[in-house]
């Protein structure tokens, strides 16, 4: 045949991107020192934040009810870290419910809207209302209503981690490429096949980019509806030592709850690798 | 798959706008028959992307009527009868090339067995593992079917769109412009490629181009529409020894084909 020619040609340059391709191996000790470089830079500001913190302490002398020094805080975290555990638990088991159930009920939502400009029209004032309401003017409210267990933190969580779901949701699954949607449209998909296939995971990136908002949000909603009533928590226990100026044990629990948000960012990012590793942001 | 026929009966189109409607096709007639290889050419913004769109069922035409088979283009659609190539590859970044060629084959089954109801985003399994690889070697990609498209250059990802629309053997080729985005050396393997395919199996092609040059080394009619709104002002019948290659492009015949049709888009605009 003729064409045997120039199809030997175009496939010149293929093979040389697959040679490249198979080229690149993963290291391990490559992989050590990206994460060594990773973790560096902000361990060492972390060390210069507390350094600063003690010598302050030190040299100005400051009362422990005013300002603890490092090792305070560490030596109540580390005397009774069931404690802290046990209340840093309860309240993020919290957190995560009001996530699932706002986060689950925005997405529902936004899967309408984004289907529908009539409904976005009706509904988004509404969403717009609930957001610009301070969610501390409601978290009263839920606690008469449900009383001091876990439904008004899970409430108070689900309420503040919804919206930034419901707005990236929407933008998201309508951000689909129209070339690929008019192909979709051009082998017959259903409406059902069309979102399955092609708007939920383009909109991945967005669904993700609205948890990294929604997640820490929900702790500190959990963590306000402890301040109105509850019997555990990181929340009750930061408002019960403040009121006893046992100022170690609200730093403890600050630094429970900066840890918690660390580690649940880190989750994130690395749930973000793996599900858009096709994703221009990551490459 | 038989090629199947077209037939384009008094279509007209206008996009309705804010300040007025915007004509686009004005009376456009023409038939392709089983097998044919017609192009479509005319300067930019004549409406000949919409007229594809038309035939190939996504766009309904505001008067006449286009029949496949002797079918509604949206009928001959549920069929699986019509690939479309774009402009753009098009395709889906989180599927490997394998994934993104079996995708009409996976849409294609709910209307047979397949229960409806929502389907894993990402599936594993392909669909017709044979048959994908014979497409994939067809088109010069058979070492890159794990690869994800963003890996390709944009000619590869081209012909993975390609391979996409032949996966379920479509008798009718609607092609837009496929090699409109691409380098000019790219262009000229691409075309000698789609005329190895089509030789393969002779499928009906309808392929719009801006390009007089591509559509005479393509076809076997070239179709002229005037500027907006587009009607048929010329059709040649091309009749050039197949396979083309460059050296047709210098024979005195292609030169009077295009002496011929760029008279006719002259006259026309």
């Amino acid at each position: 045949m003729t064409t045997q020619t120039t199809g030997e040609r175009i496939s010149l340059p293929d093979e040389q991107l697959a040679r490249e391709a198979r080229g690149r191996r993963v290291n391990p000790g490559q992989v050590l020192r990206g994460l060594a470089a990773e973790a560096l830079p902000p361990l060492a500001a972390l060390v210069i934040v507390v350094a600063a913190w003690w010598a302050y302490v030190e040299i100005d002398n400051t009362p422990e009810y005013f300002l603890p020094a490092p090792d305070a805080v560490a030596e109540e975290l580390f005397d009774r870290p069931e404690f802290y555990i046990e209340h840093a638990w309860y309240t993020l088991k919290n957190a995560l419910a009001g996530l699932a159930i706002g986060g689950g009920a925005a997405l529902i939502l936004a899967v309408a809207m984004a289907h529908s400009r009539l409904i976005e029209k009706s509904v988004f004032p509404i969403a717009i209302a609930i957001k610009v309401t301070p969610v501390v003017a409601i978290a009263p409210l839920f606690t008469v209503w449900w009383g001091f267990g876990v439904e008004p933190k899970i409430a108070v969580a689900a309420l503040i981690a919804w919206f930034p779901m419901l707005v990236n949701g929407i933008v998201g699954f309508r951000s689909v490429e129209p070339a690929a949607l008019d192909f979709m449209r051009s082998i017959d998909a259903s409406a059902t096949q069309i979102f399955n296939k092609l708007r939920l995971p383009s909109s991945l990136p967005y669904l993700i980019a609205g948890l990294r908002v929604a997640l820490p949000l929900s702790i500190i909603g959990a963590v306000v509806a402890e301040w109105f009533g509850s019997a555990e928590g990181l929340g009750r226990v930061i408002q019960i030592s403040n009121a006893n100026l046992d100022l170690p044990t609200v730093f403890a629990a600050v630094v429970v709850l900066a840890i918690i948000g660390i580690v649940l960012n880190l989750a994130l990012s690395l749930i973000e690798r793996s599900v858009l590793s096709w994703h221009s942001s990551n490459q | 798959m038989t090629a199947c026929s077209v037939s384009l009966e008094n279509v007209s189109h206008s996009f309705a706008r804010e300040d007025g409607s915007l004509h686009v096709l004005n009376d456009v007639s023409l038939d392709a028959g089983a097998g044919e290889f017609v192009s479509i050419v005319g300067p930019s913004g004549c409406g000949k992307s919409t007229l594809l769109r038309i035939i190939g069922g996504l766009v309904e035409p505001s008067a006449g009527r286009v029949l496949i088979d002797g079918e509604e283009p949206r009928r001959a659609q549920r069929q699986m009868k019509v690939g479309y190539v774009f402009q753009e590859p098009a395709l889906l970044p989180w599927r490997s090339v394998r994934q993104n060629v079996e995708l009409p084959l996976e849409v294609g089954r709910r209307n047979a067995s397949e229960p409806t109801g929502p389907v894993h985003p990402f599936p594993a399994e392909p669909a017709d593992g044979a048959k994908t690889g014979a497409l994939l070697e067809l088109v010069g990609l058979a070492d890159f079917e794990n690869y994800p498209p963003r890996q390709l250059s944009g000619g590869m990802q081209q012909r993975v769109a390609i391979a996409r629309a032949l996966s379920f053997n479509p008798p009718l080729l609607l092609m837009d412009e496929p090699f409109g985005a691409l380098d000019e050396i790219t262009r000229e393997a691409m075309r000698l490629e789609l005329q190895r395919i089509w030789a393969g199996d002779q499928k009906t092609v309808l392929f719009v181009t801006h390009s007089v040059r591509e559509a005479i080394l393509l076809s076997d009619r070239v179709v002229v529409l005037s500027p907006r709104p587009g009607r048929v002002v010329a059709t040649a019948e091309i009749d050039l020894p197949r396979p083309r290659d460059q050296a047709v492009e210098d024979s005195a015949e292609f030169l009077a084909y295009l002496d011929e049709l760029r008279g006719a888009l002259r006259v026309a605009a």
